[in-house]
């Protein structure tokens, strides 16, 4: 959140660097980037094998057309569109039964629901019940900083005004959802 | 006040405590699997070898299924240009793996953690690890001839 380089920006000097020849920092863009798209594959509903399969898919698509990526500065946005595309392709695949619940599943694991009745397991509840087209925005924007919401909305789908950065539909929807929790503490 | 004033309030100190505690609950409920980063850096060096997928023979693929790792005590490989069998003994702590590989002098790594374990063949074409810990293990053939394609192995579980 509070990092001073937007990650966009870091993302674009490890990615020209690549490009240039130093292979080295394609390992810090996949360290720094993959968090990010995690996320965006598992707000699709992807259960780990599909998100890490999907990733994967997005990291050799890039190493193979990596002059398809007209612009270094644009390789976040890139990576996002893709990751995005390749999700939520996976999920709308017929598969077995689940798929219509699994989108808002972030399945934590039984015992860290035991123990995490606390505010933060709380907040991931309601995170859970927005969009995956929300989630997916809010935890890439929780892994970012401010100079980046734009890029970020715009891959994924979600255009924003030009009037710098506001709260957004999807932030406005979670606050909603957390003033109608007694639980939830406003301060 | 309605939906749409709300989303177009500016960001405000509440919105950027409420972002820092979903980093927080994301990082302990959904933070990306340990080895992730390692195993999309090994896919993608794979890729960019062109490295040849070896195929498992013989009857241990009965017990392989919805390309799961699998279980076994002695697995063979088979590529075009070589083949890898392995015996896998129980050791204190992980399993003991003895190969024999086509030809000797040839580099075989062992991929079961961040770093590759590697060995080469003797003039036999045996090789061997002492250890590898417990989990799932591929192995990469480096090409024994200038030219040729690395082979990597499906994953199996030791």
């Amino acid at each position: 959140m509070t990092d001073p380089v937007p990650l966009s920006r870091r993302a674009e000097d490890a990615f020209r660097a690549y490009r240039d020849g130093d292979a080295g920092r394609l390992a810090e863009l996949v360290a720094l980037v993959t968090p990010p798209l995690w996320a965006i594959a598992r707000s699709a509903g992807l259960d780990h094998q599909e998100a890490e399969d999907a990733l994967q898919t997005v990291w050799i698509a890039l190493v193979r057309h990596t002059d398809s990526v007209a612009e270094p500065r644009a390789v976040f946005a890139w990576l996002i569109t893709t990751t995005r595309r390749t999700a939520w392709r996976t999920a709308r695949r017929p598969r077995t039964a689940e798929l219509a619940d699994a989108v808002a599943d972030p399945r934590p694991g039984p015992a860290e629901v035991a123990e995490a009745s606390d505010e933060g397991r709380r907040l991931w509840r309601h995170v859970a019940t927005l969009s995956p087209r929300c989630q997916a925005l809010l935890r890439v924007i929780a892994y970012a900083s401010t100079p980046d919401y734009a890029t970020i909305s715009t891959a994924l789908g979600m255009p924003v005004g030009s009037i710098g950065p506001t709260r957004g539909r999807c932030l406005a929807a979670l606050r909603r959802a957390l003033a109608t929790d007694p639980t939830w503490s406003t301060t | 006040m309605t939906l749409d004033d709300d989303a177009r309030l500016p960001l405000d100190g509440g919105d950027t405590r409420l972002l820092t505690a979903l980093a927080e609950a994301q990082d302990r409920f959904d933070a990306p699997p340990t080895g992730l980063v390692e195993r999309l850096l090994f896919a993608i060096s794979l890729d960019l070898m062109s490295a040849e997928l070896a195929t498992l023979e013989g009857g241990v693929l009965a017990g392989v299924r919805g390309g799961r790792p699998m279980t076994a005590d002695t697995v063979t490989f088979t590529a075009s240009g070589l083949s890898l069998m392995l015996v896998l003994t129980e050791v204190d702590g992980g399993v003991r793996v003895d190969g024999w590989v086509t030809g000797g002098g040839v580099t075989v790594e062992a991929h079961a953690g961040p770093e590759p374990e590697v060995q080469v063949s003797d003039a036999t074409g045996r090789l061997s690890w002492p250890r590898i810990p417990h989990g799932p293990v591929r192995f990469l053939i480096r090409p024994p001839r200038e030219g040729d394609r690395p082979v990597i192995t499906p994953s199996i579980e030791v």
